[in-house]
Parts: C-alpha cells; sequence; structure tokens
C-alpha cells in the first residue's frame, strides 16, 4: 500500500509538473494597418498548438519477450506493439501472448496460457523535438482471457492424500497501467525505445476451482502493484509526406 | 525534472525485489469453543469423545477442555462432528469453501477454507466467530454456549 501510494504521488508529481507550466501570454490583437514584418511574423500558427491529426503509425515488437521465450523455460509468449502520432498525444495499444508453467513445490504444477491487449494514450512531454523523438507518460488499460491448470497433493492424516486436479476453462482479467518510457527515432523509419509499466488494482473473474496465480500481460495476480518493462523496435509508415525543415533566417533588423 | 528518469528507473528495478513470501496462514483445523450461557469466558467441558463422520477417526478421548480444534475435509464442503459428553449427545454440520491457491513455485499450492457456516446442528446456541480457518493461537472458528 505504501508503494502505491509513494507510485502514485510521484505520477501525480511528473504530470502536474507536466500540466502545470505557465501558457504563454496571449498577443495583443494584430492592427490590420500594421504592415511590419513583425506583425505577419506573429500571424503564424504557433507549433505547440498541434492539431489532433493522424500523422503517422508505429508498430513493432517487444525484444524482451522475444528474449524470455527463447531463453526463460517458464515463459511461453510474444507482444506486439503500435501507435498512432496525433500531435502531442499518441492513441496506444499491445497485443500478446502469454504462457507460464512452473513445477510447484510438493509435486505439484501449474500452467497458464492465453492472451491480452492493452490500450491507452500517451503523452509526449518533448514538444519541440523536429524528429518527434518521444519522452512520454501515459496510461493503458489492459485484459486477459486465459485459461490455467494445477495439480497438487493435499496429505490428511484423518482424510488421506487427496490429489487435486484444478483447471479454470476460461478466466478474464482488467487492469490499469501507468506507463513511461523513450521511443527514438535510429535511422528514416526505425525507431527504438523502452516502456516501463506500474500495472496495479488487477480484477479477475472465472477462478471458480482454482484461485488465479499468473495473469498473462500482468503477473501475479497475488501483487496489488506489479512492474513490467518493454524493450521494443519500431517501424513507423508516415500518412502524409512530411515537409523538409526549412532552415532557420534571421529577420531583418 | 532532471532526475525523474532515473527515480522512475529504480521504482523499475525495485520490482526484483518483490519476491513471494512463504507464509502459509491456511489450516484445516476448525477451532470450536465452549461457553456457559451468560459468561464471556471459555468454560472447560467433559467430552467422552468426538467422532467425524465419513471416518473411523476418534478425537479428545476422555477430556477436559475448553475448545477442540477438529479437521476438515479438504476434498468435500461440509463436514459433521459428533460430540460425545458423559450425559448426552449432540452433532455439528459445518459447510465451508475450499479455496486452492498456488502461493508461488518454491512456497507450494494450499487449500484455504473460507465462509465457514452452520449448516444444522443439535446444539441450541451455537454462531460462527470468524469464518476462514487461519493458523493462530486466539483464533475461534465457532462458539458452542451450553
Amino acid at each position: 500500500m505504501w508503494r502505491l501510494s509513494c507510485s502514485l504521488a510521484l505520477c501525480c508529481c511528473i504530470i502536474a509538473g507536466a500540466f502545470g507550466q505557465q501558457p504563454p501570454p496571449t498577443p495583443p490583437p494584430l492592427d490590420e494597418s500594421d504592415t511590419t514584418e513583425a506583425a505577419y511574423r506573429e500571424k503564424k500558427p504557433d507549433s505547440l498548438r498541434q492539431k489532433f491529426t493522424i500523422r503517422s503509425f508505429r508498430f513493432g515488437v517487444d525484444l524482451l519477450s522475444v528474449y524470455r521465450d527463447a531463453k526463460v523455460p517458464t515463459f511461453k509468449g510474444w507482444e506486439v506493439n503500435g501507435d498512432i502520432d496525433l500531435g502531442k498525444f499518441y492513441l496506444s495499444g499491445d497485443v500478446g501472448n502469454w504462457g507460464r508453467t512452473y513445477d510447484v513445490a510438493g509435486g505439484g504444477t501449474y500452467e497458464n496460457n492465453g492472451s491480452y491487449w492493452r490500450a491507452g494514450l500517451d503523452l509526449n512531454l518533448l514538444k519541440k523535438d523536429p524528429d518527434r523523438n518521444m519522452f512520454f507518460l501515459g496510461f493503458r488499460y489492459g485484459r486477459a482471457t486465459f485459461r490455467e491448470a494445477s495439480t497438487f497433493s493435499v496429505s490428511d492424516p484423518y482424510f488421506g492424500d487427496i490429489q487435486k486436479t484444478l483447471e479454470n476453462e476460461e478466466v478474464t482479467a482488467g487492469w490499469g497501467e501507468l506507463v513511461t518510457g523513450l521511443r527514438v527515432k535510429i535511422w528514416k523509419g526505425f525507431w527504438m525505445g523502452y516502456t516501463g509499466r506500474m500495472k496495479f488494482s488487477p480484477k479477475v473473474t472465472g477462478d471458480t476451482d482454482l484461485k488465479t496465480y499468473d495473469i498473462p500481460g500482468y503477473g501475479l495476480f497475488s501483487r496489488s502493484i506489479y512492474w513490467g518493462f518493454n524493450y521494443q523496435v519500431f517501424w513507423r509508415i508516415p500518412f502524409k509526406r512530411e515537409k523538409p525543415k526549412k532552415p532557420l533566417v534571421p529577420l531583418k533588423q | 525534472m532532471r532526475f525523474l528518469p532515473l527515480g522512475l528507473l529504480i521504482l523499475l528495478f525495485s520490482a526484483c525485489l518483490d519476491q513471494p513470501d512463504c507464509l502459509v496462514t491456511s489450516t484445516n483445523k476448525a477451532v470450536i469453543s465452549f461457553k456457559k450461557i451468560g459468561t464471556i469466558n471459555d468454560t472447560v467441558v467433559t467430552i467422552s469423545s468426538v467422532t467425524l463422520r465419513g471416518t473411523d477417526s476418534i478425537f479428545y478421548r476422555d477430556k477436559k477442555v475448553p475448545s477442540v480444534s477438529l479437521p476438515v475435509n479438504a476434498s468435500a464442503t461440509q463436514v459433521t462432528y459428533r460430540f460425545n459428553f458423559p450425559t448426552r449427545t449432540d452433532t455439528l454440520q459445518l459447510g465451508y469453501t475450499p479455496q486452492n491457491v498456488i502461493l508461488g513455485p518454491e512456497c507450494g499450492a494450499f487449500v484455504f477454507y473460507t465462509n465457514l457456516v452452520v449448516l444444522s446442528t443439535s446444539f441450541t446456541n451455537v454462531r460462527i466467530i470468524t469464518n476462514q480457518l487461519t493458523k493462530g493461537d486466539k483464533i475461534v472458528n465457532v462458539e458452542i454456549k451450553l
């Protein structure tokens, strides 16, 4: 609970810092009779006030999932990521598959397998970057559908040894996430980045026979806060041809 | 704001310390205490024996005790106890929900018993104090007033 409070307070500070900046003073109304260059320069659109137009689509894959799939014997899975550039905001989504297989102490087993998705919005804090690199904060809603099964035995001196074979056929889970990370342009459309996730408030339905142990896309259900990390590579497809950047020309005195 | 990325990274890596604790609080024993009507303290009663329906186990043969601790069946949702006192015999049928929980690969899997209720009884005054079976010195699940 203490960690949740600290984390939420930290995130609130970050978001408050991002939004708490003073807006630039409103310029005085233009005098139509004023034909000086300075007056015309004021008429140019404010580059910080960006419209919600779809600029590009970026899709990628989580390299950590690929690594864990290959190297971690208890994990099988993959995750793909994508986002849509709306200017200051990005619509983001992830889709993945996750399977765990554990040997449980006492001669038992546990396995789960299922798919998950996350969707949400990111706020790019690097407003003036010409390459549209990102340092972002955002939130996600995650949802998973999966099955899980376990076998274990219970020794009882009065009722004898009981072998339990349990299965939850269709379990659904939902949770929230606060995310932060970087996206950096490497070369042309090729991008790399990472995402750190603070996942919280998991809710599960359908765990009738066995209390859910592990949620695909989230982690241990017993943890009310769980941390996640992705290291991703992306390819960016612009929706409209981007204009080359004009060199800055000094104003005439 | 300059140290924000560092702070976030520290928070992220703190997850590495987040290993599960093998703290097992579950038990399959229901604690049943006895009280005289009108008193708040436990009353020592003489028990000839307690038997468990479905087994040939006999508990507390010729004992003077203020409470008894009796097992429940992990593969069932109810259990019936038969209390033999020197002058009378009573039965108590308890219902419960066994919840199968995996604490972790290193900790193992356990059955937790919740939603303890009295299904039927020949005692005149029985109430549930704690409806979950947990380990503890002062835990009482069922109180019987005699």
